[in-house]
């Protein structure tokens, strides 16, 4: 545990001595201070024993120097280095204007660091003033919100176009598609019943191939528990904090005030030097609610706030890509604002960085729900993330196919991904997208077994909503990656190729199709038609019967399978269920695909905190944040 | 070598060899009663005389889907189609065994050794020999076994995905796998984790046993719907296809023969002497201790329940299925014992079955040994050939061939058959009366009743048929012969 810095030793007893702060105050502070490693300033203003006003006006009395309200004196802009944010942000400490070859500083944090940063950046002749640290932050926001604002919309757009999604279709797949269609409708007018059964054919054979894929890729994902993760657990304990580097975790919210007593927890809870944590929650400028949350809690004092200006398309990743520009860790990780990581995760994921190949960018931990035994969907939900995330993941690791990441709990190279233009602001499903296109440009992605905790959804509507946006980004990201095929074999295999048409490509695709081959076979069930016969020859009537039995019961038995390796057996009698689960499914996959085409950019919100247990931990988060 | 290359080796030469003993047993007359019928079956289907209701809704499925399928795309194959598929899936298990001797940890030179011990048992000899069926139930065994021994650790879904498939494959490869699951059933309880049975053993099973329940089920429900009853394919289970012999040779009368049972209580001891040995060696690991209990309770429990519904098969093969247990305790050895004895072990087994063989007097068995020793062998059923042989280079040959495929596979073609499918066959159903030039018709006196053209023509066994005459005469069945007359067909 480190000790606190030379500015906070003198800061303390200096507030000490004025009678800002009694004794008691400053021990129990300067304790909160070294455990959590964050400066005392923020810790006395989070229990607020000492006001903002009061603190900095102390600090401008101290060093007799100005203080400074950065609203009414703005900075000038052009003092600015783009290059320079994440030390501004880091040193708290600006430059405010040029007064004849005299540069005036302003600093939230006086003190030696203060001051060895503003001499490395303006040479000798400053003159240093006083400034909260909101207003800091805020000041460097507005100097460069609007190119940042820009550059988080539209970095990735002009600099790499072909892979954005902001072109939906392109050219060449409209010019596809109605060729498709041209061919079909002039099959079906030619000779209906054969075209129909070249289109049975491809169906049935899309279904087989889905079907047999994701069976080998359990069978690859159960192999796949290794000695890896007994390895990275020795390893975590040899970690020194010394030597660990500043980490950078983005909190993307949305009017999700009443979750953030649980975000403050988990934070608090990871085993990771503060000092070396870079925490960013990240809210959208018209979002007072959450923001006011945020101030109530104090926690503007031991995480930095970043207000993403309002421009469209709003949607997360457009939020993590101006954040980033904010960023000075050496990683970076994003967690939705309900999550609760295991709290030695950071350190998992930096040993399983150091021990693996320089190309691997990126590390995805596992994710499940902590109100898994609230209702059916949630259990259902349980089952789906387990399977996904327990077995189908680590099998794309093995078998060398491309992972498309989870929502939250990617943890990156910060290098790396600015060098890829981080996050399609245009891509709903910008995680799944990233990973994709990490393994083109070269880079592979690695799982590891900690698991961060969410909440899952309790509501079925709610889930269609989050679900249609998964599928509509899966869609978008199938499109955007599908645009030069040859360039998607050559750079990820053939191999990776056709796990990512199945993966990504079958999962929409088995959605929207599902309803149809249901439709037809109840159809048929109910009337015993033999309408149908014409189109189902002998072959084909077996093989879909073959999909239709073997199929189904696969993914049964996979659902079956995917709560074994967390010992959660209760939840196994609700595979039997999973076909109600799929019916939602395709509701979800029909209105993705009517999005794409209305509102491919359209951010569908999931709602948090419908959850009885998610109030539950929040109260009791809250009861940990005053008994902290 | 690396070891994959190692395992094709080994896959390549194992189907060499057992092809070659194949084409040695061909040439000396010997087909097994089984192979017989899954030629006749797959030469129908072939020619178009089972229709696709039949196949799909055919016991057991596996064998007969890879028998047609091979007869389809190998027509040359010919008597040889069942035996090849036999001798090649038998030689993917023993590749298969010795991957797993060598990811145990096995010298090359040493699993070399082990495999072709177990491979060239007499006991698997005749198993292969017998038909793809009862091989396939080797692989089923395999796959449960392997999965048996690694499911108490609990720590691979894999172990839970093996034993279900090998279940599932189990049941669709032979009768005899049915009753071999079900005998599994109670004993699985010996290798699930303790913890798992404490705290959710109703998950445990539904998660192990789904896929054999689903895949039931579903074929219980295509027989509903392409066959004539969701339990038709029980009733199409012929004597021959489960491996039980003629009918003389009746499991239910062998029930009380102390000599059957003496060789397969001892045979399955005396061919695993290493599950024995791993037995006793393992009082301190329980998950290997109790996993080949199972093994062995099952497999005995297994015979006792064919045995009591006269469903077991020849005693050879029952013990032949210790051979794969024997592979899987090679394969899950423990690795810690400096000095390997397995390759001793398992050639003790390889004399066990030396002897089990020769000691097995059912009459398939006897023939398999007459071939292998280039004895005299004798006919499965000598009135089958024998209608057959009159039934050679005839046409329109009305004839219920779905019930007899054998008959049909020693006739050497399925062209000029009028069988259920056909259009004949359906007027004759209709009309009571046809033009076909032979019929024939199966006595309802037999074990098993009328044939169907018999429930047509219920005198035509005994009376005959106007303006034919009798071209073959045997116990169960008879064949006439049309003379000038356009149509005929009504009994005398």
């Amino acid at each position: 545990m480190q000790a606190l810095t030379a500015s906070d030793v003198w800061t303390g007893d200096f507030l000490a001595e004025t009678g800002l702060i009694s004794l008691e105050q400053l021990n129990e502070a300067s304790d909160l201070a070294v455990e959590w490693g964050a400066d005392l300033a923020d810790v006395l203003m989070a229990r607020k024993w000492v006001g903002e006003n009061d603190f900095y006006e102390a600090l401008a009395l101290r060093f007799n120097v100005d203080l400074l309200d950065l609203d009414q004196s703005p900075p000038d802009p052009s003092l600015f280095k783009e290059e320079d944010v994440p030390g501004y942000m880091q040193a708290l400490t600006i430059p405010i204007r040029d007064e004849d070859g005299t540069i005036v500083v302003a600093t939230a944090r006086p003190g030696p660091e203060a001051m060895v940063f503003a001499r490395a950046k303006w040479g000798k002749s400053i003159r240093l003033a006083i400034v909260s640290k909101a207003g800091l932050q805020k000041a460097v926001q507005d100097v460069f919100s609007e190119q940042f604002s820009h550059s988080a919309v539209y970095d990735l757009a002009e600099q790499d176009p072909v892979m954005s999604a902001q072109t939906v279709f392109t050219a060449t797949q409209v010019l596809i598609g109605w060729g498709l269609v041209t061919a079909l409708a002039i099959g079906l007018a030619f000779d209906f019943v054969t075209t129909l059964i070249v289109v049975n054919v491809l169906m049935t054979g899309f279904y087989l191939g889905n079907f047999l894929f994701k069976s080998v890729l359990i069978w690859a994902g159960g192999s796949h528990q290794n000695r890896r993760e007994q390895k990275i657990e020795s390893a975590v304990r040899l970690l020194r904090d010394q030597d660990l580097p500043v980490y950078t975790v983005l909190v993307p919210m949305f009017r999700e005030p009443d979750v953030l007593p649980i975000l403050a927890g988990a934070l608090r809870r990871l085993d990771y030097p503060t000092s070396k944590l870079d925490i960013k929650i990240v809210l959208e400028e018209g979002d007072d609610e959450t923001y006011q949350a945020a101030l109530n809690l104090g926690l503007e004092g031991i995480f930095e706030i970043i207000r993403v200006p309002a421009s469209q398309p709003q949607t997360k990743p457009k939020a993590c890509n101006y954040a980033l520009k904010f960023a000075r860790g050496e990683y970076l990780v994003i967690y939705d604002a309900e999550d609760k990581p295991e709290p030695d995760q950071l350190k998992k994921v930096l040993v399983a960085f150091n021990r693996a190949p320089s190309n691997v960018a990126c590390v995805q931990c596992r994710l499940n729900y902590f109100n898994r035994d609230e209702n059916w969907l949630t259990r259902m939900f349980t089952l789906d993330y387990s399977l996904w995330f327990d077995l189908m993941l680590p099998g794309l690791e093995k078998l060398g196919v491309p992972i498309p990441l989870g929502g939250t709990s990617n943890h990156f190279r910060m290098d790396v991904l600015r060098e890829l233009y981080a996050w399609d602001p245009f891509n709903v499903t910008e995680d799944a997208d990233l990973g994709i296109r990490l393994i083109q440009k070269g880079y592979k992605v690695r799982l590891v077994a900690s698991t961060t905790f969410e909440e899952a959804n309790v509501s079925q509507t709610n889930w269609i909503r989050q679900r249609s946006r998964w599928i509509k980004g899966y869609m978008q990201t199938f499109l955007v990656h599908t645009r030069r095929p040859i360039h998607l074999l050559k750079t990820i295999g053939p191999l990776g190729a056709l796990g990512f048409v199945f993966f990504i490509g079958g999962t929409m695709l088995s959605g929207l199709l599902n309803p149809i081959f249901w439709g037809i076979f109840i159809f048929w069930l109910l009337t015993m038609t033999d309408m149908f016969d014409a189109v189902f020859p002998p072959v084909l009537l077996y093989l879909s019967l073959f999909n239709l039995l073997a199929g189904n019961g696969m993914f049964m038995f996979i659902t079956m399978l995917a709560p074994f390796r967390r010992n959660w057996l209760e939840l196994v009698p609700y595979s039997l269920t999973i076909f109600w689960y799929w019916v939602l499914m395709s509701i979800a996959a029909w209105k993705g695909a009517w999005q794409l085409i209305t509102k491919p950019f359209y951010w569908e919100k999931t709602t948090h905190g419908l959850s009885a247990q998610t109030a539950e931990e929040v109260s009791k988060a809250q009861q940990d944040q005053l008994s902290a | 070598m690396q070891q994959r290359y190692q395992t094709y080796f080994v896959v390549a030469f194992a189907t060499l060899a057992y092809c070659a003993i194949a084409l040695m047993l061909a040439a000396r007359g010997y087909t097994s009663a089984s192979n017989m019928e899954l030629r006749g079956h797959a030469m129908m289907a072939n020619s178009g005389l089972t229709t696709f209701d039949t196949v799909v809704s055919t016991f057991p499925p596996i064998p007969h889907v890879l028998s047609i399928a091979v007869d389809r795309l190998f027509p040359i194959a010919g008597w040889l189609g069942p035996t090849t598929i036999a001798a090649i899936i038998a030689a993917f298990l023993v590749g298969a065994w010795f991957a797993a001797f060598r990811r145990n940890g096995m010298k090359v030179w040493t699993a070399l050794l082990v495999a072709a011990l177990l491979a060239l048992n007499p006991l698997m000899l005749r198993t292969v020999y017998e038909g793809a069926g009862f091989v396939l139930l080797h692989v089923g065994l395999w796959l449960t076994a392997i999965g048996v021994f690694g499911l108490r650790r609990g720590k691979h879904v894999n172990d839970i995905i093996l034993v279900s498939l090998g279940l599932c494959f189990m049941v669709f490869s032979h009768p005899f796998g049915i009753v071999s699951v079900f005998s599994f059933l109670p004993f699985l309880a010996l290798v699930i984790p303790p913890s798992r049975l404490r705290d959710a053993p109703s998950s445990m099973f539904v998660v192990m046993l789904f896929p054999l329940i689903f895949a039931v089920l579903s074929f219980i429900y295509v027989n509903w719907v392409f066959a004539e009853g969701p339990l038709t394919f029980v009733e199409r289970i012929s004597r021959a296809t489960a491996s039980l012999g003629p009918v003389s040779e009746s499991s239910i009368a062998r029930a009380d023969d102390f000599r059957t049972w003496a060789i397969v209580l001892i045979g399955v001891l005396a061919v695993c002497p290493i599950g024995v040995s791993m037995f006793l060696r393992t009082r301190r690991l329980a998950p290997l201790h109790f996993s080949i209990a199972c093994l062995f309770v099952s497999l005995l429990a297994s015979a006792i329940l064919a045995g009591l519904y006269g469903l077991l098969p020849s005693s050879s093969l029952v013990v032949s299925l210790s051979i794969t247990i024997a592979a899987a305790c090679v394969a899950r050895w423990p690795a810690e014992h400096v000095h390997r004895p397995e390759p001793i072990l398992i050639g003790a087994g390889f004399i066990g079955g030396l002897v089990v063989s020769m000691a097995d007097p059912t009459i398939e068995t006897a023939r398999w040994r007459s071939a292998m020793l280039n004895q005299e062998i004798s006919i499965p059923n000598s009135e089958e050939a024998q209608l057959a042989k009159a039934l050679r280079g005839k046409d329109s040959i009305l004839f219920d061939a779905d019930i007899a495929p054998a008959v049909v596979a020693q006739i050497g073609t399925a062209n000029g058959i009028l069988a259920r499918s056909t259009e004949e066959f359906r007027m004759a159903e209709l009309r009571g009366r046809t033009s076909a030039n032979v019929i024939v018709v199966r006595s309802r006196g037999s074990i098993f009743g009328s044939d169907k053209v018999g429930r047509i023509f219920p005198e035509g066994f005994e009376q005959g048929f106007a303006g034919y005459e009798t071209i073959f005469e045997g116990e169960n069945w008879r064949a006439y012969s049309r003379g000038d007359q356009p149509e005929g067909g009504q009994t005398r």
